[in-house]
């Protein structure tokens, strides 16, 4: 009996440890450190980050009223990806679960497909479809509904968000396909029975059933939007966004405390939002 | 015994407040006879490496960066455990020095340094409170690049043709503050453009930055980004570095001319310096004296565009050359350049431009 309990308890060290110890080398402890900079006093003469609490980087933060502008700018771009993302993909996810039948693996691969290529490489061919005397401006030259090549596709705000949509899209697209398919015929058939049209049956029966599905997908495409700095950079006209913010201020300024101040300020906006998105059950 | 959560926390943030301290980042240990160098694109090309290594058997490593700010980010993170040498602007050198990350330059180890012409000798660049910590590489000016077949040589007499509404969005400029010295020599002159108070950057750079920022289509944040953008026709008129002009040269898809505005221009001039920490500084003295040599200059100045310093180069060029890179009058035309210089409260001059970049 004894024996069998140890033995337990060893299989249970065997499996917890490595795995522990993994997410406290690469998770925890790089978290502490980023926590810990984040009090950190930056010496501006020798640019030396000394461990002398202070709060000056969150000072730093909240008196300027750039980074509260590029917050809300960031934060508004990520929602709107969002909610495009949400739109554009529920057809193509209710098309897939519903009316692919035997091309759907195949369809489902397609989504995958982009994936599988460098995200650099992806930003940088919307860069050739975008610019000046790019493929979008000749397509429409050749149309007639542009006379002369319009600049206003890339280097703005526009430019990033469509191209945050394009790129977090199957991260919309996934977990609702996947939600679809677990929604049981019968209660579709029972609301039909039962007299519901096709837009009461969608908001009464499939949008409740599919709610995690698609808040998950919300989750998964607002924090990369939130998170992403490179798009900004590449095809934004040199607005800033939280990241790049972040990675101007550990790059550019050498900053560290600042850098990670931010790093936490960001981390907290999202688990507020991920709070309130919990409670509508978005990771159950 | 119980454990109280709340001193659990405690110590779990004390603990972590020093944790940075005892694992700061260690790089991979240098190899032997493997030379780092961390800097500019062009001063570490195969072209002229090769020779070193063949000579020294030392190999060459480089890590390419696009801004000095990039270089000061890297070496405070690795020092001399990850790299040897930098290729430092002159808005980094008393950076570096100030923060305790160089080695003082033995010259005896470099006997070509006596070949430098007098004006790169004990430079105020990289020679701080009377010691040497760097030798000259190249120097060169920051032009004023303009698409010919969408701007007159006559408009670009004048850095003004920057704010023109006639190039609204057709502007390029580099991501990077320094920037606020060349707006202040556009508008008040040349006199201590790297020494700019906040209250002077309020009151008398920022009502004259800020009209600028609707006339850039994008900052660009490195020198092949701006040629693209000339090459697209996205912009019209860029503020650049002789190395753009050269690749677009090369490249041949778009007319561009470069100038030096009425108003003069601002410049730089790069250094050699040995990192605080480094293990193979006999190699790094080694570097620095071939890169003197007529040869190394010479492919040097080819690939990159950058002006040579060393005056052994000069029996290697043609007439035309000697002309391109002021051989003749060096004395007179290095004093137009206003060269960069590391800025004090960088800090504050950091929270203008990110203000600036915003503003739209």
């Amino acid at each position: 009996m004894a024996e069998t309990s140890k033995r337990k308890g060893l299989g249970f060290w065997a499996s917890f440890l490595p795995g522990f110890t993994w997410m406290t080398a690469f998770y925890f402890v790089p978290l502490g450190a980023l926590l810990a900079y984040s009090f950190y006093t930056h010496d501006r003469r020798t640019q030396k980050d000394l461990p002398i609490f202070t709060l000056d980087s969150f000072r730093w933060i909240f008196s300027s009223p750039t980074n509260i502008q590029v917050f809300l700018r960031t934060l508004r771009i990520a929602l709107t990806v969002t909610v495009i993302d949400v739109v554009v993909a529920f057809p193509v996810a209710y098309f897939l679960a519903f009316y692919a039948g035997r091309f759907k693996h195949m369809l489902l691969l397609l989504v995958l497909l982009p994936l599988w290529s460098s995200y650099l490489v992806r930003i940088y061919s919307w860069t050739l479809i975008l610019n000046s005397s790019g493929v979008l401006n000749w397509l429409l030259l050749k149309l007639g509904i542009l006379d002369h090549p319009s600049p206003d596709f890339i280097y703005n705000t526009f430019a990033i968000t469509l191209v945050l949509c394009y790129a977090w899209l199957p991260f919309m697209i996934l977990p609702l396909t996947s939600a679809l398919e677990r929604l049981p015929r019968r209660v579709l058939e029972a609301a039909a029975d039962l007299g519901a049209g096709p837009v009461r049956t969608f908001r009464k029966v499939v949008f409740p059933l599919v709610l995690p599905g698609l808040l998950a997908g919300c989750v998964s495409v607002f924090s990369l939007s939130t998170g992403d700095y490179v798009t900004a950079d590449l095809v934004g006209s040199g607005s800033s966004v939280v990241g790049k913010l972040i990675f101007d201020r550990f790059g550019t300024a050498a900053n560290w405390p600042q850098s990670a101040a931010l790093s936490l300020c960001v981390m907290l906006v999202l688990f507020i939002v991920f709070g309130i998105l919990s409670r509508f059950g978005a990771f159950d | 015994m119980k454990i109280s959560p709340r001193l659990l926390c405690v110590t779990l943030f004390a603990f972590a407040f020093f944790l940075p301290t005892l694992i700061a980042p260690r790089a991979a240990k240098a190899e032997d006879k493997v030379l780092r160098i961390i800097g500019w694109e062009g001063y570490m090309d195969d072209s002229f490496t090769q020779e070193f290594t063949k000579r020294t058997g030392s190999k060459v490593e480089h890590t390419y960066c696009g801004s000095s700010d990039e270089m000061f980010a890297k070496i405070k993170a690795g020092g001399g455990e990850a790299y040897d040498l930098v290729t430092a602007s002159g808005d980094l050198t008393r950076k570096l020095y100030e923060a305790e990350m160089l080695n003082k330059v033995d010259l005896s180890k470099v006997p070509n340094y006596a070949k430098l012409p007098k004006l790169f000798q004990n430079a105020p660049y990289n020679t701080f409170d009377g010691a040497n910590y760097g030798v000259s590489i190249a120097w060169g000016p920051d032009y004023l690049i303009y698409d010919k077949a969408q701007v007159t040589e006559d408009e670009v007499k004048s850095w003004q043709v920057l704010f023109s509404p006639k190039y609204k969005g057709k502007v390029s400029v580099n991501d990077y503050q320094i920037l606020l010295a060349d707006i202040k020599l556009w508008f008040y002159g040349p006199t201590d453009i790297y020494n700019i108070s906040k209250e002077e950057l309020n009151s008398k750079i920022k009502p004259k930055l800020m009209p600028l920022r609707p006339q850039i289509r994008k900052f660009w944040t490195s020198q092949a980004e701006l040629a693209q953008m000339f090459e697209n026709k996205e912009i019209a008129l860029g503020w650049g570095w002789p190395v753009t002009i050269t690749q677009l040269k090369k490249s041949g898809k778009v007319d561009v001319g470069y100038t030096i505005p009425k108003e003069g221009t601002s410049g730089w001039s790069d250094s050699w310096m040995v990192i605080k920490g480094t293990k193979n500084a006999d190699i790094a003295h080694q570097w620095m004296n071939y890169m003197l040599e007529g040869e190394a200059q010479k492919k040097m100045a080819e690939v990159s565009g950058y002006w040579p310093v060393s005056s052994l180069i000069v029996p290697l060029l043609s007439d035309q050359e000697k002309k391109d890179y002021h051989i003749d009058d060096l004395d007179a035309f290095f004093g137009t350049i206003h060269f960069w210089e590391t800025v004090k409260n960088f800090d504050e001059w950091n929270d203008l431009w990110t203000e600036f970049k915003n503003a739209q």
